[in-house]
């Protein structure tokens, strides 16, 4: 096993410069988006994906399940979406005459789920997926089920649009670790989009780890080294949080772990063996963003987490 | 330092300069401090008033003794205030990585050995003069070496204060005055650096005696008071005490007429005959030599 792990290190930065690469092809720019992806999948955390329509959310989830070879599902969130439409269901089944009960898997049964519009579907189907993201396993009547290593919620949602939707309750907002905002292309990738995908052959990707790699990579971010300081200074910043000037309520705990964890998963991503400053700094929005809820006051003078998060960043 | 990591041999030689290097610039803040004390203790006079006062007693010593108290402590303050941190003076390359590393020294896992190896390959690399040259004082954009900058700062204060201790009677005590014969002659020696033939003042325009007690002397029937600084060495101060009594006779402007000398010498008040009387003597003898000297010209 430690040999793995030894061979795996070594390969690490190739690996990482591959699937790169192979992203690349499909998804023209978007690099910090793709990275912070990739640091949610090596934190083994789940993501939340929100843009306006169109800027390819879908098919970034998509390639980046492709170039991983794990096994895929997505789940197109509607309102009358159920939650065993989720997690499976257990039917009654007749084998040579003799009926019994037969469990099955939903489409959460998998190891990249993708949830697209995860604010269309209704409160019950959402909390469905809470004992899934948390705890990775499913229970189903008086059986529990476990959910295969690894295991992400990959989610989207959409800023605009709000009419028939149904924003995500905090205590299932907290469950994503990192929630990542997609902009649009600069003009110079626009037209790169369009010369892509505007031909007969559209890009294809390949696999290029595998699902055990994959499993010794999040091994090895938990044991990339940090300073005491650093993980002081991530604490103080989910901390100062809780009693910043103009936040309603502030990150959990458990904002704490995911921002060690997420520098790590970025170090590791960046070729460090050690977590610096800067990775604190650069994961600190996408980990805190969806933890830190404004007063009405803030945001009536138009103050954003991002800004708030960035001040609280600077005063640590 | 517990841990099996061969970094930590490099990282303990490092501590060891690091505290070499953190006595030194103690030693440099306190004297730094101690000699700014004393300067401003010496331009205030304080050690010629306790030399005065005290001389011959350990007393005597207390300004000096006091600055280099004063030196200690705030050479303790000022590197408490900039705390013991060997890393910080790492370059910022691999500051991080050894702080991570010296934090993690017991773990074994693939990702700590690999930080290992890199930061021992890092530290073997970094010497005194690293060390050195990171600790720098800022000046806005501009910042120096902080040893060189206090080494520098400290060999300035020394050299003023060697000069400034050096300056005339600067912190030596006065002389005591012998007799009232002695301020007289001192008094004379500042105001014309001429002795006064006891006859005739007239050559130094001083006629009076200096007399009554050391801090008041009547110099031309004046009353002036001499104020003694025990630390300038400055010697004396004159002032005014009180106005002179000036009396003239008061005329209406217009043509003179003649008076009878003795009527007028009787009319002037008799502090006033004395010098008016030579006055018209004076007048007089240049009166008849002017006409003599015209008629040599013609």
């Amino acid at each position: 096993m430690r040999d793995d792990l030894i061979n795996v290190y070594k390969d690490a930065p190739a690996i990482f410069e591959t699937i790169k690469a192979e992203i690349g092809k499909v998804v023209v720019g978007q690099k910090s988006v793709v990275e912070q992806i990739l640091v949610g999948i090596l934190a083994g955390g789940h993501i939340l994906l929100e843009s306006n329509p169109g800027l390819g959310k879908t098919l970034l989830v998509k390639t980046i399940a492709s170039t991983t070879g794990l096994n895929f599902s997505r789940i197109q969130c509607t309102p009358d979406l159920m939650p065993a439409d989720i997690t499976g269901t257990t039917l009654i089944e007749e084998v040579e005459g003799s009926k019994h009960f037969r469990f099955e898997e939903g489409p959460i049964f998998a190891n990249i789920v993708l949830a697209d519009e995860i604010n269309r579907a209704s409160p019950r189907t959402q909390s469905a997926m809470l004992e899934a993201m948390q705890e990775k396993q499913v229970t189903v009547g008086k059986n529990t089920y476990r959910l295969e290593e690894p295991f992400f919620v990959l989610a989207t949602q959409n800023p605009i649009e709000m009419e028939g939707t149904f924003p995500l309750p905090e205590a299932q907002l907290d469950r994503f670790l990192l929630k990542v905002f997609i902009d649009y292309p600069s003009p110079e990738e626009e037209y790169q989009i369009m010369e892509r995908y505007t031909g007969h052959a559209e890009p294809k990707v390949e696999r290029v780890i595998t699902r055990r790699e994959l499993l010794s990579l999040q091994q090895l971010v938990r044991d990339v080294p940090i300073s005491d300081d650093l993980k002081r200074a991530a604490i103080k910043a989910v901390v100062s949080s809780r009693s910043w000037e103009g936040v309603e309520y502030g990150a959990s705990p458990r904002a704490s772990i995911g921002l060690i964890l997420a520098s790590k998963a970025r170090a590791l991503l960046s070729g460090r063996d050690y977590v610096d400053r800067a990775d604190l700094e650069v994961m600190a929005r996408p980990i805190l963003r969806h933890r830190i809820i404004l007063t009405f006051d803030s945001e009536r003078r138009g103050i954003t987490t991002d800004q708030v998060i960035s001040e609280i960043m600077k005063s640590i | 330092m517990e841990g099996s990591y061969e970094f930590l041999a490099d990282l303990r030689r490092l501590s060891a300069v690091y505290r070499r290097l953190e006595q030194g610039l103690y030693l440099l803040n306190a004297g730094i401090i101690a000699t700014l004390i004393y300067i401003v203790a010496l331009y205030l006079g304080i050690p010629a008033f306790f030399r005065f006062y005290w001389h011959g007693s350990l007393l005597a010593a207390a300004p000096a003794l006091t600055s280099l108290l004063l030196g200690a402590l705030g050479g303790r303050f000022l590197c408490q205030r900039s705390g013991y941190d060997l890393f910080a003076h790492l370059d910022e390359g691999i500051s991080e990585k050894t702080k991570a590393a010296y934090d993690n020294r017991r773990s074994d896992s693939v990702v700590m050995q690999s930080l290992a190896e890199d930061v021992k390959r890092c530290l073997s690399k970094v010497g005194a003069a690293d060390l050195l040259k990171r600790r720098r004082l800022r000046f806005g954009n501009k910042s120096v070496p902080t040893v060189q900058a206090k080494a520098g700062a400290l060999v300035f204060l020394l050299a003023s204060l060697a000069i400034f201790g050096q300056s005339p009677g600067d912190d030596a005590p006065p002389q005591p005055f012998s007799s009232l014969s002695d301020l007289r002659e001192r008094a004379i020696s500042l105001l014309g650096d001429e002795e006064p033939s006891e006859e005739d003042g007239s050559s130094t325009g001083i006629s009076g005696e200096i007399y009554g007690k050391p801090s008041l002397a009547v110099l031309e029937e004046v009353n002036l008071e001499l104020v003694l600084y025990p630390g300038s060495a400055a010697g004396i101060r004159s002032r005014e005490t009180e106005p002179m009594d000036r009396l003239f006779a008061t005329s209406e402007p217009g043509e003179g007429v003649a008076v009878p000398t003795d009527l007028y010498i009787e009319s002037l008040p008799p502090q006033h005959r004395e010098v008016i009387k030579r006055y018209f003597e004076k007048m007089a003898a240049l009166s008849r030599e002017a006409p003599r000297q015209n008629e040599e010209i013609i």
